[in-house]
């Protein structure tokens, strides 16, 4: 559409720091990480700030709260000379409604045949990124991790302490369920008793059933005071222990000593080798 | 103690309260210590670990044929005595368990800055818990505690014993706790009651965050430092309702267990010790150096050990380089 385009890069220490000090205290870790991004991209000097209030991004459920409210948070933290700019993302009246706020949004700028083809290269590279996922890691033990956690966590090597990197190191193969398509995890989530409101959880749920028989074991990751993924947590603990599926769970937070997740992966890969081998 | 260079196995637990050494018999089956050491680590995990190889040396006359290291300061005592194997205290705690009574099924453990709960069945970990971010409920938190009560730690648990009706504590956060005793200590509550009500609230924290939803079997262990309170004992009992069991050397059994891996896996490989030797280690210097690296955004804390001013190892980084901070590469 002819913008300059600014982003971020992966989190760091200095762009955490630019978070920590500035967001409100009781938010979550990765909250405060986006604010991080956000002042650091501001430090960097732009005009305009693309923030999308996502309400829903699927028909039926809601984002977590933290996100709903995401652009008035950020609101706070940039100078009056850079435009924020937030279409509102609501698919609880079909999914259709998401296009059209963001080609609406686009017409401001551009002209509708531009919009419209922007709009459909980025629709080509996101489906790019939602491909069947990849076992990543090694599979020296021949071991089979599940991660359950939000993208924006399991994602960011940074934030979850370089889980994958770690995890790898110690022999075994990983995969995240926040990158199961919802093709995928909606049908699977549809044997659970009832359907999570938020989307990450239930994309979380139905990836933790499509996967159940296919893994030695389960790592839910989490924001530390997550109130949605305390919930969940104590959701896998119930379904894990049925079908004797071992189950870690680890919260993340501003700590920057790594041998306390060192220590639980470890032991938690121990397990699962020990357990395999009777 | 004396008898002529006995062959043992050296087990190190460098935690963060404290730093255990055990010496166990290799000639016997299972787990035989003839010697340990309780230290205070005192944030000085290099200090306490030369320590505790001097009293060794002077306290008999061993021939070290197998080196294990754990805990959280595994990684330093491992690159310092050349361990030949280096493993988290979790499997340490429930191997060093399992030789006492392969029967156990539940290990309650609280050591300096963090609390576990290991669950075993058929000889097998099958789940584990520890505290995540606070340390309250641990045994630097009880420290406090009784320094602050003016009991010393020893007694901590006997003065807890004597009470009739303890207080209720809050259990949730140190911070909370230490203001609810205060406030009770105003109100002339006795001194044994408090005590007694801050290890109920010790027991009912660490079963609420660490037990929910688990199923606590016989038999159950309870180990770490903070095993030695009998009132903490007497409280599990009671609201796990079922005997508790403290292994004779509760207090270095992370040291025992990572002792018997070591010896399961010179067996398993028919290698020689990579130990360097007692005389070697305590003679050399070896320094720690903590450092912010700048070399990226990440700003990793990276840790160098150096001996005699050679680099001997580093870690810390996200990105996994293993360099001096001086070299380019």
């Amino acid at each position: 559409m002819g913008f300059e385009v600014i982003t971020s890069p992966p989190t760091n220490q200095e762009i955490l720091e630019l978070g920590l000090t500035a967001c409100v205290d009781g938010a979550c870790l990765p909250l405060k990480a986006f604010v991080g991004h956000v002042r650091f991209l501001v430090n960097r000097g732009l005009e305009l700030l693309f923030v999308p209030q996502a309400i829903s991004v699927v028909p039926g459920e809601y984002t977590c709260t933290n996100l709903l409210g995401l652009p008035d948070l950020v609101q706070q933290y940039i100078p009056s000379s850079v435009r924020l700019l937030s279409p509102a993302l609501d698919a609880r009246k079909g999914a259709g409604k998401i296009s059209f706020s963001y080609l609406r949004c686009g017409l401001e700028f551009a002209s509708a045949l531009r919009v419209l083809k922007a709009w459909q290269t980025a629709q080509a590279a996101q489906r790019q990124v939602d491909t069947a996922p990849k076992a990543n890691g090694s599979t020296g033990r021949g071991l089979n991790i599940l991660i359950l956690g939000p993208r924006y966590l399991t994602d960011d090597a940074y934030l979850n302490g370089d889980l994958m990197g770690k995890l790898a190191a110690l022999g075994v193969q990983v995969t995240a369920a926040a990158a199961f398509p919802d093709s995928i995890t909606l049908p699977a989530s549809r044997s659970l008793a009832k359907r999570p409101f938020w989307t990450s959880m239930r994309r979380s749920l139905g990836a933790l059933e499509h996967c159940l028989h296919r893994v030695d074991g389960v790592i839910s990751l989490a924001p530390f005071a997550c109130v949605a993924e305390a919930m969940q947590g104590v959701m896998v603990a119930e379904r894990t222990a049925k079908t004797e599926c071992a189950h870690l769970e680890l919260h993340v937070d501003e700590h920057s000593s790594p041998v306390g997740l060192v220590t639980r992966l470890e032991a938690f890969c121990d397990l699962l080798e020990r357990k395999r081998r009777g | 103690m004396g008898s002529k260079s006995k062959p043992v196995y050296l087990g190190v637990d460098v935690g963060s309260v404290s730093t255990n050494f055990v010496l166990l018999d290799a000639e016997a089956a299972g787990a035989s210590v003839v010697w340990k050491k309780y230290l205070r680590t005192q944030g000085a995990p290099l200090v306490a670990l030369k320590t505790g190889l001097a009293h060794m040396a002077q306290e008999g006359s061993w021939r070290i044929v197998g080196v294990g290291a754990t805990g959280s300061g595994r990684e330093l005592a491992g690159v310092v005595l050349g361990a030949d194997v280096v493993k988290n205290e979790i499997t340490a705690h429930a191997t060093a368990a399992l030789s006492y009574d392969s029967n156990v099924s539940t290990i309650l453990e609280i050591g300096g800055q963090d609390s576990k709960l290991i669950i075993l069945r058929d000889g097998v970990v099958v789940d584990f818990a520890m505290n995540t971010v606070c340390a309250a409920g641990t045994g630097s938190f009880l420290d406090q505690q009784a320094h602050r009560l003016g009991i010393p730690i020893d007694e901590f648990g006997q003065v807890a014993l004597r009470s009739t009706s303890p207080v209720r504590i809050a259990g949730r956060c140190t911070v909370f706790a230490e203001s609810d005793m205060v406030h009770k200590q105003q109100l002339g509550v006795d001194i044994a009651d408090i005590v007694a009500g801050l290890c109920q609230a010790m027991v009912r924290n660490f079963l609420s965050s660490l037990a929910k939803g688990k199923e606590l079997l016989p038999t159950v262990f309870f180990q770490g430092g903070v095993a030695a309170n009998a009132g903490m004992r007497r409280f599990f009992e009671e609201t796990l309702a079922q005997p508790i069991y403290i292994p004779e050397h509760y207090d270095v059994m992370g040291a025992i267990g990572i002792a018997l891996l070591a010896a399961e896996a010179l067996a398993e490989g028919h290698k020689p010790t990579r130990f360097l030797g007692l005389e070697s280690v305590l003679r050399s210097e070896v320094a720690a150096q903590v450092y912010e690296c700048q070399r990226c955004p990440n700003a990793c804390e990276i840790s160098e050990i150096w001996r005699d001013g050679t680099f001997l190892a580093s870690w810390g980084a996200r990105c996994g380089r293993q360099g001096r901070a001086d070299q380019t590469s």
